[in-house]
């Protein structure tokens, strides 16, 4: 499975330059929302049943293992 | 590696980050943050997601060749160690990479604690902007406050310098503890003169060739006006 963040895809999204003036926040507002504390445990509960050597091999964007092949 | 667990800092039955002796913060885009008030520092958790994202940057989304979106994208761990490198370096709040925790989720940082801001926040954040050399683009970029600096040989983004990411330190000077970054493409250059100006004279204050940024009625005559 390929882990490795595909740039492409973020950076050449579909999104019109009018679109994205539309989302884009008042002057010195933030410019990323701030995740809530259930946002973060709910993104925590998707990655903790995976094997930490696969988090590592996500985290630096390697391609992970099967997890039978995790020690 | 570090342990989560030696640093006092654990999860609830609903996952949800805790601690017996570090106060939580209210936390951001990128990272939850507690205190340590007794040794008067803040640890930041930067949590791996599973996208395989960790932490944010920012980028110029071009619409038309002469004006560009400001985005917030997200970034990837080295992506997120060279911010807190660069702006630590670049005269931003001192930050110290801790490591990463030995359950391999999440990038440890550690930050002196600092105060709020004054009273007069936008003067607090010229003060804390001037430390760091960077200066604004004035003119071409939408969709947010940008400003560029030079470190490392490299022109940087500087941007998402909201209230809560402008502080105090210990002696009272106004200091920038977090933001998004992202690396000036060149091709940039050539299509918008502002940014072009701004990282130039970016480049000469931090070289030293440069003490003052240039007005932005330098070369006007105000009889003209």
């Amino acid at each position: 499975m390929e882990t490795t963040p595909n740039y492409s895809q973020i950076l050449s999204s579909d999104m019109t330059a009018s679109s994205v003036l539309r989302e884009s926040p008042p002057e010195l507002e933030r410019l990323a929302p701030a995740l809530t504390d259930n946002e973060r445990a709910a993104s925590r509960r998707r990655l903790k049943h995976m094997h930490p050597a696969n988090r590592f091999r996500l985290m630096f964007g390697q391609p992970l293992l099967p997890e039978s092949q995790q020690s | 590696m570090v342990s989560l667990e030696a640093l006092g800092i654990g999860f609830d039955d609903e996952d949800h980050l805790t601690s017996r002796f570090l106060r939580p913060l209210t936390g951001g885009a990128e990272a939850k943050p507690f205190a340590d008030d007794q040794r008067g520092v803040v640890y930041k958790l930067f949590d791996l997601r599973d996208s395989g994202a960790l932490g944010k940057k920012i980028l110029l989304q071009f619409g038309n060749p002469w004006e560009a979106d400001v985005r917030m994208v997200d970034a990837v761990l080295f992506e997120t160690m060279e911010k807190l490198a660069v702006l630590h370096e670049a005269g931003a709040h001192p930050t110290e990479i801790i490591g990463l925790a030995d359950s391999g989720d999440y990038l440890i940082v550690k930050q002196p604690m600092a105060q709020p801001h004054g009273p007069d926040l936008d003067e607090d954040r010229r003060v804390a902007v001037a430390a760091m050399k960077a200066l604004p683009v004035r003119g071409g970029i939408r969709g947010g406050d940008l400003r560029v600096f030079w470190l490392a040989g490299k022109a940087w983004l500087l941007g998402d310098l909201h209230r809560g990411n402008v502080m105090r330190d210990d002696d009272g000077v106004p200091t920038i503890i977090d933001a998004l970054i992202g690396e000036v493409p060149p091709s940039a250059l050539g299509s918008l003169p502002a940014l072009s100006k701004a990282v130039q004279e970016a480049r000469e204050m931090r070289e030293g060739t440069r003490t003052r940024p240039s007005d932005l009625f330098d070369g006007v005559n105000d009889d003209e006006l």
